[in-house]
């Protein structure tokens, strides 16, 4: 899947205005700036924090990390970054995505990034305070080890800009920050007992996955174990001696490639292979609900005598609402259906999908949370009416999660992330719509029910006291006391506690054999929590559950890298396997509490002020026939936040001494990010001779020299408004052909262009590996070009662009285009067509005119999977080759209508390394004003993504 | 040799004084591990980890010629009449290459490849050069750069030997203390002491000094390796503890020097700098001046673990600083070498 981003357009198109046609214009979603941070620094000895409005305390926490961190990895490396390093913290990860320092989208598994170009690393804070020293800690190891590579390398002065393969940076990161943890091995346990492992030759397989980082991981936890953890600092300063790490790890371990991979991989098998002695997998003893997407958060509801489970999935691109009808008697596996679409509109527009965020209530309703906007809203759906018929906000919460239904449905209790970064517990009142708080600290609260008579509370939580400090235990807290107690001492991680459907039972999740499983809590005579049995022995993950009937739940389960429901009889569940462990209340000592950087707040805490640098320089010479030869250099300096970017062009196009003066080129802009509103402005000043496209014949040498003015405002993360006005003074100087007189003449020009633009820009569409596969994306223009000194140039433009995307399956789409492009008036420019991005079979740009219309229907379906040629001494890989059929039909003129072209034919499309597609098309033209096929084929070639 | 003599000694018995000036900035083209450099006469040999050796004129810092390889030469080279002995650890290659170099006539007398990486230091002893690769292969080679002997010592190992007598001493990453006779051309003893060792080694009257990854700093005894004392400094340690009559001095790569009691181990002081300790020092009677890689030169008042002063420097300091004829000789990342003329002390 791809989104585009549309960041830079601004940029790129008025710094290059004049010479960029403004038929190549951008679709892409939105990223949105909700908030204006407040943004401050804590100064560190090794650090600059940077964090916003309320989130100081949590900010002092993680400096805290940072230092203790850095104190670690100096060790460990051997080595120390001298500079300050800058960490950017966010109190959310809706905040989180809104950053600018990564101009691209970031999904929802992202848990922080280090940015090489600045060395920024930026993290946001999730609830949980563990969660977010290891994330610290995984990324400061990126900044040492990128540090003490460029190091290595540059010490024995051979090139730089060479890191380690992605796996071993990842699993690096991994082992040296965080312990083998439940999820670890979940994804290891799944991945070598049902065959998706990928050896150290095959690790391109998996290249950025999940899976990678923890089998990155758990290679250098085997290296350490057999080789000495000496070994792995060896590998780093030994990068320098050979172009391959296969060859560095050949050398550093004494083996080859070979001997390691077989060794560990057997090493792995020793390891899982004996689980099966006593776990198995989901599919044993349950019914297989279903087989197919992601489905997560199952939730039992029955409407008068109809069953289903609601619950969050994916099965087509976008996380969405479903429905599957419960019939645990039937063999059939019935397809779920949508109930709510997300991620296509802006009330929905993402789904925390491995979050629990759905719950059902059998009065008939359902209640979801989505991110709509700059925070995350709570939904209520009611089935009889089949439509979402209330929603909430909260200012002072910013994310939601679990919700769960008071037994009379009056209320939902949730846990919620306010501005200062906690996680805590809430209870909405529906009918009101007031909230009340229920917890306010930093400890992580969440997965919260009520009890019985609606007068408590249950959720875990991360305050446990010692000696389990930070294991999640479930903790129970009275309405009318507000007295919180513990319901389960133990050291592991308890989570999403259900209880059965008459409330005699409570179950929950918890990872005490090393993967989630679902266990009871027990009681003693007195009543008191004694101890919890485990009934279920999966060897991967049960991530929910909800009950049925007294006794039967549906499960979901990881397995086989995906999330599938499963329908458990817990009575079928034989006593012999169910395992007690008591809690020993009496070992607690005290709470915990984070540590926080001691710092003088007057002179260690600072208002942020903006600092420029150098962004990236380039200087390069390039000819090309249209614009001919030019030199040049262009800078981007931005601030640290990368909110404000100042852009220097210059370049001089002279092909003599004497023409250097007439023929530079200078452009500054400014481009501003920081608010909802993007705004750009620039001056620029452009001189030389131009070929020009829109014309025909014409090549001219203009002086053109002005300033521009351009906002674009989202109205969501799918629409946007855009507008500029630029004012310029052009002087054109060309030669005209006097067709009658055989003749030439020349010409000079000179107009004051005052140009403005409007446009509505949408796109929901979802993205395949060659281009669009649903949603739709439409672009409306209107722009006006005057030359109000000479009055030489008069003319409007409209531009009217409709593409949809209808899926017929998982993988193939049936794509509908309609455009027409309009300038009229007094010196109005040309579009083009033709060529393989709109009429195809027809030469490039050949089609020109003053008014362009396109029309095009291509049929888009997976071809070849993968495709893999293996040579003596290397092997061509490509995967997810696309074919397409198409019919193309347009045409363009001035002033009178002259001819329609057509097209049809078939082609192929590789995507390459994501970056760029090649496109191959066969086909006909439609020709003599579409009434007859060319009489041969026509074969071409070229590259650009799907419409 | 590093270390001036086989045994590994950082001590010059004189006071530094309080005045320090820079006399002469040079550089090199690559940078260095943490070896050192070397003095002969009027010329200063460097070796860096771009392939290069080079002599330096002491007086003016101006270079004086070099000789380049294809990869990199980590360890300091010794030097014996007008021969220069060198490793080169080849760029793409598995073995590394010790190079005999007559540097009046510009001619190589002798070369050998050794299989595997070199990076402990070389001792010259009165006839013989002796090395060993991190294979745990001990190499003798007589003063023509002909191998007279190796000896597979079945470890491996980086760690800088010592040689006291006739008796070869060194650590390997399993923690044993090796030793081995020259002379009978075998091992005399390995006694495991620790989990990895990977710093070096230094001896004094019979007895040893090395510290490890944990963090200890032991003290055995020559004759079988026994340890007579350690002490817990917590971080690991990868450079040598220097020492003067009484006491002992060595940091680790938390940061934080110490000053123990070469008797019994028990501390006299710590300082912690903060900063990161991986160069063996140079000792003074009144002072220890410590290269941090934190760019920085700390100058540590022995008595009580003060620093006196410090001179902050543009690049990690990497070079273990040498004295010769007056002047105090550092080598920072990026191939800088400064040499700080002393105008105090009792030289």
């Amino acid at each position: 899947m791809r989104k585009k981003v549309l960041k830079y357009f601004l940029l790129i198109l008025f710094i290059t205005a004049s010479q960029t046609p403004a038929q190549f214009y951008f679709f892409g979603r939105n990223k949105v700036q909700y908030e204006k941070f407040n943004w401050k620094v804590i100064k560190t000895d090794h650090f600059n924090i940077y964090y916003y409005d309320d989130f100081g305390e949590i900010a002092e926490i993680g400096a805290s990390y940072a230092e203790e961190i850095f104190d670690e990895l100096k060790i460990k490396f051997n080595h120390v970054v001298t500079r300050k390093i800058p960490l950017v913290f966010y109190n959310t990860h809706i905040h989180f995505q809104q950053t600018n320092i990564t101009p691209g989208f970031i999904p929802e598994g992202v848990g922080g990034f280090f940015e090489f170009l600045k060395g920024r690393v930026v993290i946001p804070y999730l609830g949980n305070i563990e969660q977010f020293r290891h994330v610290i800690r995984h990324e400061l190891v990126h900044v040492f080890m990128t540090s003490k590579i460029y190091n290595v390398l540059r010490d024995h002065r051979v090139q730089t800009g060479r890191l380690p393969p992605l796996w071993f940076t990842e699993g690096l990161a991994e082992y040296w920050s965080y312990e083998w943890d439940t999820q670890a091995e979940m994804i290891m346990r799944d991945a070598i007992l049902n065959d998706n492992f990928a050896t150290l030759q095959q690790m391109i397989r998996i290249r950025g996955s999940y899976l990678m980082y923890k089998e990155g991981q758990i290679f250098l936890e085997y290296v350490s174990e057999v080789y000495g953890e000496d070994k792995i600092l060896e590998l780093l300063e030994n990068f320098w001696r050979f172009p391959k790490f296969t060859e560095n790890l050949e050398y550093t371990l004494g083996e080859s490639i070979e001997d390691i991979d077989n060794k560990w991989v057997y090493s792995l098998k020793q390891r899982y292979y004996p689980l099966y002695e006593d776990k198995h997998p989901h599919f044993i003893n349950t019914k297989k609900l279903t087989d197919h997407g992601y489905n997560f958060s199952p939730q039992y509801c029955k409407v008068d005598t109809n069953e289903f489970i609601y619950f969050i999935g994916n099965h087509d691109g976008y996380s969405s609402v479903y429905r599957l009808p419960y019939q645990a008697d039937s063999k059939e596996m019935p397809d779920p259906e949508i109930v709510v679409r997300g991620e296509k509109e802006k009330l929905f527009e993402a789904f925390h999908i491995m979050k629990p965020s759905i719950t059902t209530t059998d009065s008939g309703y359902v209640a979801f949370i989505t991110k709509y906007g700059g925070s995350d809203a709570l939904h209520l759906f009611s089935i009889e009416k089949n439509e979402v018929i209330n929603s909430f906000q909260f200012d002072q919460l910013i994310g939601m999660s679990g919700p769960s239904f008071s037994n009379d449905a009056a209320k939902i209790v949730f846990s919620g992330n306010d501005k200062k970064g906690f996680s805590d517990i809430f209870i909405l009142t529906i009918a009101t719509g007031e909230l009340k708080r229920i917890t306010n600290d930093y400890y992580d609260d969440k997965n919260p029910i009520f009890g019985k008579d609606d007068d408590e509370i249950i959720f875990a939580s991360d305050r446990t006291e010692k000696p389990f400090e930070r294991k999640y235990n479930l903790f129970k807290h009275d309405l009318e006391t507000f007295e919180i107690n513990y319901l389960t001492f133990t050291d592991a991680n308890i989570s999403t506690p259900q209880f059965n459907p008459d409330y005699s039972e409570l179950y929950f999740n918890c990872d005490y054999d090393g993967t989630n499983n679902i266990w009871k809590l027990e009681y003693d005579e007195e009543n008191k929590p004694s101890g919890m049995t485990q009934y279920t022995h999966y060897l991967t993950s049960v991530f929910n559950f909800t009950f049925t009937d007294q006794t039967t739940i549906v499960t979901s389960g990881f397995e086989k890298f995906s999330f599938q429901f499963y329908n458990l009889d817990l009575e079928t569940i034989p006593d012999s396997v169910k395992k007690y462990t008591a809690f020993d209340f009496d070992l607690m000592e005290n709470y915990w509490t984070a540590p926080k950087i001691e710092i003088d707040p007057q002179l260690d805490k600072v208002e942020y002020e903006k600092e420029y640098t150098l962004d990236y320089a380039v200087s390069q010479v390039s000819t090309d026939p249209i614009y001919g030869a030019r030199g040049g250099a262009l800078f981007l300096l931005s601030d640290l936040l990368s909110d404000d970017k100042y852009l220097f062009l210059l370049y001089n196009n002279a092909e003599v001494q004497s023409e250097i003066l007439d023929n530079f080129n200078v452009a500054i802009s400014k481009l501003n990010t920081a608010g909802r509103t993007n705004f750009a402005y620039g001056v620029f000043h452009f001189s030389g001779r131009r070929y020009d496209l829109r014309e025909s014949d014409e090549f001219f040498f203009e002086r053109s020299y002005g300033g521009y003015f351009s906002a674009i405002y989202p109205l969501s993360i799918f629409q946007r408004i855009e507008t500029s006005i630029s004012l310029a003074n052009s002087d054109k100087q060309f030669f005209a052909v006097e067709n009658d007189e055989q003749t030439t003449d020349f010409i000079a020009r000179k107009a004051l262009l005052l140009s403005n633009t409007v446009s509505f820009v949408h796109d929901n569409s979802l993205w395949g590996p060659t281009g669009p596969l649903d949603g739709s994306r439409f672009r409306a223009l209107l722009a006006y070009t005057s030359d109000i000194k000479f009055s030489n140039v008069n003319y409007y433009s409209f531009i009217l662009d409709y593409r949809h995307y209808f899926r017929l399956s998982l993988r193939s789409t049936l794509a509908a285009r309609l455009s027409l492009y309009v300038n009229d008036g007094k010196e109005a420019r040309r579009y083009f067509g033709g060529g393989s991005w709109d009429i195809r079979g027809w030469r490039r740009w050949s089609i020109r005119g003053q008014k362009l219309w396109v029309s095009s229907l291509e049929l888009r379906f997976p071809l070849i999977d993968q495709f893999y040629i293996r040579f003596p001494f290397f092997g061509l890989g490509f995967t997810s080759i696309r074919g397409a059929l198409f019919f193309d039909a347009g045409s363009a003129w001035d002033k009178q209508y002259r001819q329609t072209y057509g097209s049809i034919g078939g082609g192929i499309r590789i995507n390459f390394l994501n970056a760029i597609t090649f496109r191959y098309d066969v086909g006909k033209k439609i020709e003599n004003n579409f009434q007859e096929f060319q009489p041969k084929l026509f074969y071409q070639f070229f590259f650009g993504w799907d419409f | 040799m590093f270390g001036k003599t086989p045994e590994r000694n950082f001590y010059n018995d004189f006071t530094l004084g309080d005045s320090l000036k820079l006399k002469w900035e040079t550089d090199t083209k690559g940078s260095y591990k943490n070896t050192s450099l070397i003095f002969l006469d009027e010329i200063m040999f460097a070796s860096d980890l771009a392939g290069r050796v080079y002599a330096f004129n002491i007086e003016s810092g101006k270079g004086a010629g070099e000789e380049k390889n294809k990869g990199a030469v980590s360890i300091a080279p010794v030097l014996y009449n007008s021969i220069i002995v060198y490793v080169v650890e080849e760029f793409k290659e598995k073995y590394s290459t010790i190079y005999f170099y007559d540097y009046y006539t510009g001619d190589y007398i002798n070369e050998h490849i050794i299989n595997g990486s070199c990076g402990n230091e070389l001792i010259k002893t009165d006839d013989a050069i002796l090395l060993i690769s991190e294979n745990g292969i001990l190499y003798n080679y007589n003063l023509s750069g002909n191998e007279r002997w190796k000896l597979d010592t079945q470890s491996k190992v980086r760690c800088v030997p010592a040689l006291t007598g006739d008796t070869f001493i060194f650590g390997s990453v399993t923690g044993e203390i090796t030793a081995v006779s020259l002379s009978r051309q075998k091992v005399i003893y390995k006694n495991k002491i620790s989990d990895r060792i990977q710093s070096g080694i230094t001896i004094e009257n019979g007895r040893g000094y090395v510290g490890d990854d944990a963090g200890y700093l032991y003290c055995f005894d020559i004759a079988d390796g026994e340890v007579i004392w350690s002490f817990d400094t917590g971080a690991k340690i990868v450079s040598i503890p220097v020492m003067n009559d009484e006491d002992l001095f060595v940091g680790n790569l938390s940061g934080d020097l110490f000053s123990l009691d070469k008797k019994n181990g028990e501390m006299n002081w710590l300082n912690e700098t903060g900063g990161i300790i991986n160069t063996t020092p140079l000792l003074f009677s009144d002072y220890l001046v410590q290269p941090d890689l934190f760019k920085k030169i700390h100058f540590v008042d022995i008595e009580n673990g003060e620093i006196d002063r410090q001179i902050e420097t543009d690049g990690r300091m990497k070079l273990s600083p040498v004295y010769f004829n007056g002047v105090i000789y550092f080598g920072m990342d990026k191939g800088e070498i400064l040499a700080y003329e002393l105008l105090g002390g009792d030289k």
